[in-house]
């Protein structure tokens, strides 16, 4: 043993610290033509298309509008059917007639390089017979507003309610009873790298090959496969190194479908690089929601019941169902006791870039309307916010704990381990809390403003249905470990290898895990909702002990001995009792392999040492947090520093804590970004105003904190790893945190938080708002 | 229509090895790194300035190749992340960042590398605060940057050890 657990650094990276690296847009393929995608400048209008000019272009190949593909390839499919979201609208390809946002695809031209495709784009013709634009999330539900979709009776694609005991019962009977207006501002994941999809014809081999960032390459195969009417193994889909996923980068996107059709009506190699402002607008966003909730409780602060309204603005389709709304409404109980719920949310389409979810997915949402009623009620009762939160949590001896509806995933909700108590005195303990708050009120009194926040979340993590992993040990003892989980720099060729080295007892750098190609194994579902680990880390371990077994059992009829007796270790199946008598694991693979023509030695356990296994886990293992911070606010500037941040986390058991401190500290990262930066504007007519990196600002080194990272292991019942996923659990909590403590050091001047993000500027006018204890918006 | 069409000859010296092109005058630096030169190690971020992927340096300055134009480039002297290792191995900041985790997807990664690289050829003791601010003008969406920071600082106490190493020898 040794690997699993150990701070082992990646087998990626000595590619991608040289240059390399082979990203989608370093894939060259001779005589490849170039796409260039022209998009609607207009947020809702009738359009016709005149693609004359384009075409007259000296080195323009073709013009693809709607019409120019075929009828399969004219729809993108729904990834994620839901029976919840009663009025689905799914994008075209290309748009037939009428556009719903700004960035919405309408045509793509084809050129023999990139700069003349542009040139081309410029010489579309697109006449735009503008509708009103329905933008505001609230007056979209109004009688009175434009319909995004004119064949439903209104903006509402579907209303989801979440209930559990009775709430208006116990809110009758609750001492204290808060109630709030918060907002959540549209974001967007923004990985460094863009999309992009290369797409040919391989004539050998008589199929369709495609390479594309996706997090989710099987689902590409069959929407592939279902547009150009091809049986799935006609179609191959690879990723190759990915720039940050984060996602949104898990559905299936216009150029998904688009370029492939174009390759194989051109039969050349075709590929199509976004650019950042394509990326900007039309890759989705996520994180806009309008809550009015209210929290009711005891007079000692327990919580009695939440219950209200939130408004969830998916854009102009629903591209991967009511997936992030649903997250939110099934999260905002949190690790908190909450006997009593009852939430209705409206998912309302507008004339904007359809939603998707981004790293936490509804839950930073969640979390953030909850901890803000929880502070709400500390004010209201005068207690202190770390006691509040102690006297609601859900004890360790709760756990499994039925949190009384139904989940994401279609089973009954339930918590299947953790220890969230433990995990907010780890984070007081760090934080040095009575002395930090003690320093607090003291730098008070010299005119500094300090405040702490502290927030605890739970994210659904590892769901099924399944992941299915390959592998071999090969002619020279090492170790291939094939699957379809593909990576967007998560560390999987690492990690994996942990697994299987361990198991297998073979050093680290012997084991070689493959991933991105559709060839690898039958069957995947992709890398999302934190699940590679958990489920893909789980079939590894399957397959690996799978292996182990059938080693032994060579290894016993060699040494005359029986397969209990035996061990792997060093690459040898080696005597437990005496381990000088043992067998390298190439001289196994040999055996098992036999001779050219001759029979099998041992016909008992087949040929060759190959073996795949699935896992598929019975519902979601549970990741819980609890995240810390001190910051300190200048209330002349409103510049805001964040003194410390404190991170502690319950991922179960960690294969490479190196790796889950890296997702930790990026996860805060975009949290942060989250809180005071991130925002898609749009004005009244769905023009969007953040096209550049200018004007949608993320978090730079100069503003993200060092991050304090523990981890407190409660290992999942779920799994035979006793993992729990690790990729959102550093975001979701964090908006929440700033803004509590924010409001905390700005306590003396009534500051009232209720939206993220807050700009300097926000807070700047917050502050000097007179009437600044009414509940308003911030941003 | 415009004249997209109107080229320049160019030479130019990319990582010690000197490239004599013909270019068409609106050709990006990077376009002409990647596609001409094959040097795909520079990466495309934004096209505006904004994310420092695509940072390379002209004669030992640091540059947004995305914003050059190759054929402004005649006579420079051109350094990407491939010439940063050398007949020795690895360059120390290429060393530490993969011993600090500082990359996750790597995208972002050539610019950060060339930008310390650029950075501890001027600062060779940099405190934390003069790291952040040298690498402010690139964006990484994964790593939240403090393990660039520890890989830099650390990097810089290695270049120090061995700079002391060879005036002592
Ligand atoms: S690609 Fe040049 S700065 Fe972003
Ligand atoms: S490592 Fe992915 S953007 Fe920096």
């Amino acid at each position: 043993m040794g690997q699993f657990g150990k701070r082992q650094v990646r087998a990626e990276d000595d590619r991608l610290i040289t240059g390399r690296g082979c990203y989608i847009d370093d894939i060259t393929l001779p005589n490849m033509a170039h796409i260039v995608v022209v998009r609607s400048q207009a947020a809702h209008a009738r359009i016709t298309v005149d693609t004359s000019d384009a075409r007259a272009l000296d080195g323009v190949i073709a013009v693809f509008t709607a019409e120019d593909l075929p009828e399969a390839a004219r729809i993108l499919p729904d990834c994620h059917p839901n029976p919840a979201l009663t009025n689905p609208r799914g994008p075209s390809v290309l748009a037939n007639g009428l556009v719903r946002y700004v960035g919405e695809p309408i045509a793509a031209i084809v050129a023999e390089n990139r700069y003349i495709a542009e040139d081309a784009a410029e010489l579309v013709q697109v006449d735009y017979e503008t509708e009103a634009a329905v933008i505001d999330l609230e007056k979209a539900l109004t009688k009175q507003s434009a319909r995004v979709h004119e064949d439903l009776p209104s903006n509402l694609a579907a209303l989801i309610n979440i209930a559990t005991g009775n709430a208006d019962s116990a809110f009758a009977k609750a001492h204290c009873v808060v109630k709030e207006r918060l907002e959540i501002q549209r974001g967007a994941g923004q990985a460094m790298e863009t999309r992009g999809v290369v797409a040919h014809w391989n004539r050998f081999e008589d199929r369709m090959v495609v390479w594309n960032v996706s997090q989710v390459p099987y689902v590409h195969r069959t929407a592939i496969a279902n547009a150009l009417g091809l049986p799935e193994r006609q179609v191959q889909v690879q990723n190759p190194d990915v720039g940050g996923g984060f996602g949104y980068k898990g559905l299936t996107y216009t150029e998904d479908i688009l370029v492939p059709v174009v390759a194989r009506q051109l039969d050349r190699p075709v590929k199509w690089i976004e650019d950042r402002r394509e990326h900007l607008i039309a890759s989705y966003h996520e994180r806009t929601q309008i809550h009015e909730l209210e929290m009711a409780t005891t007079e000692d602060g327990t919580i009695l019941g939440i219950r209200g309204r939130f408004y969830h603005d998916t854009g102009a389709y629903t591209p991967w169902g009511p997936v992030v709304p649903l997250l939110t409404a099934v999260n905002i109980p949190g690790p908190y006791r909450v006997p009593n719920y009852a939430v209705q949310c409206d998912i309302v389409y507008t004339n904007t870039t359809p939603v998707a979810p981004v790293r936490g997915a509804g839950r930073p949402q969640a979390c953030y309307v909850t901890e803000r009623l929880l502070d709400r009620v500390g004010k209201e009762l005068g207690i202190d916010p770390a006691a509040l939160r102690k006297r609601n949590l859900i004890t360790a001896e709760e756990y499994p704990y039925d949190v009384g509806f139904i989940s994401r995933d279609g089973t009954r909700r339930t918590y299947d381990s953790g220890n969230v108590p433990a995990l907010l005195d780890r984070a007081l303990e760090i934080l040095d809390y009575d002395n930090t708050l003690a320093d607090c009120a003291k730098l008070r009194t010299e005119g500094r403003y300090r405040g702490i926040g502290i927030a605890c979340c739970v994210e659904d993590t590892g769901l099924g249905p399944f992941e299915e992993v390959g592998m071999s040990i090969e002619a020279d003892g090492s170790v291939t470990v094939r699957m379809g989980t593909p990576s967007q720099g998560q560390g999987q060729k690492t990690s994996f290898a942990q697994v299987a080295a361990d198991i297998l007892g073979v050093p680290f750098d012997k084991v070689k895990v493959l991933t991105g190609n559709t060839d690898l194994v039958r069957y995947s579902i992709g890398t999302f909702a934190s699940r590679a680990g958990v489920v893909t880390g789980s079939a590894v371990s399957i397959a690996a002990n799978q292996l182990k077994e059938r080693a032994c059992a060579i290894g016993a009829v060699l040494l005359q001995t029986s397969p209990e007796e035996l061990d792997l270790k060093d690459g040898k199946v080696v005597l437990k009792a005496d381990e000088t008598r043992s067998i390298d694991l190439a001289q196994i693979v040999h055996t098992s392999l036999g001779e050219s023509g001759n029979p099998l030695p041992l016909p008992d356990f087949g040929p060759g040492m190959s073996t795949t296994a699935s896992f598929s886990p019975p519902t979601n293992t549970f990741a819980t947090g609890c995240h810390a911070a001190l910051v300190e606010v200048d209330p002349a500037t409103c510049k805001v520093e964040i003194l410390r941040y404190i991170a502690v986390e319950d991922f179960g058991n960690l294969i490479n804590p190196l790796i889950v401190d890296g997702q930790v500290i990026g996860g805060v990262s975009l949290g942060v970004g989250n809180t005071f930066f991130e925002k898609a504007v749009y004005d009244s007519e769905g023009q969007i105003l953040t096209g550049t990196f200018m004007d949608y600002l993320v978090a730079t080194s100069m503003d993200v904190p060092r991050v304090e990272i523990d981890h407190l292991s409660t290992p999942s019942p779920l799994n035979p790893l006793g993992m729990k996923g690790a990729g959102q659990g550093g975001t979701i909590p964090v908006p929440a945190v700033i803004s509590s403590a924010v409001e905390n050091a700005l306590e003396p001047f009534g500051v009232h938080l209720c939206a993220v993000p807050f700009s300097e500027s926000d807070l700047f006018q917050n502050l000097r708002n007179d009437d600044s204890k009414s509940t308003r918006k911030s941003a | 229509m415009n004249t997209p069409s109107k080229r320049t000859q160019i030479s130019i010296t990319v990582n010690g090895k000197t490239y004599s092109r013909d270019v068409e005058a609106r050709r990006t630096l990077a376009d002409f790194l990647r596609e001409d030169l094959g040097l795909t190690g520079t990466h495309i971020g934004c096209e505006h300035g904004a994310c420092g992927a695509c940072t390379v340096t002209v004669d030992g300055m640091l540059a947004r190749s995305c914003l050059t134009l190759a054929s402004q480039m005649d006579g420079c002297e051109i350094r990407t992340v491939e010439g940063l290792s050398g007949p020795n191995g690895l360059h120390p900041i290429q060393a530490a960042f993969k011993e600090h985790h500082a990359l996750q997807c790597g995208y972002c990664t050539p610019g950060f590398l060339v930008t310390a690289a650029a950075m501890l050829e001027e600062t060779q003791d940099p405190t934390e605060g003069q790291v952040r601010d040298w690498l402010s003008g690139n964006i990484c969406r994964c790593t939240g940057y403090q393990f660039i920071v520890d890989a830099v600082l650390s990097a810089a106490e290695t270049m120090r050890s061995e700079t002391e190493e060879r005036d002592a020898s």
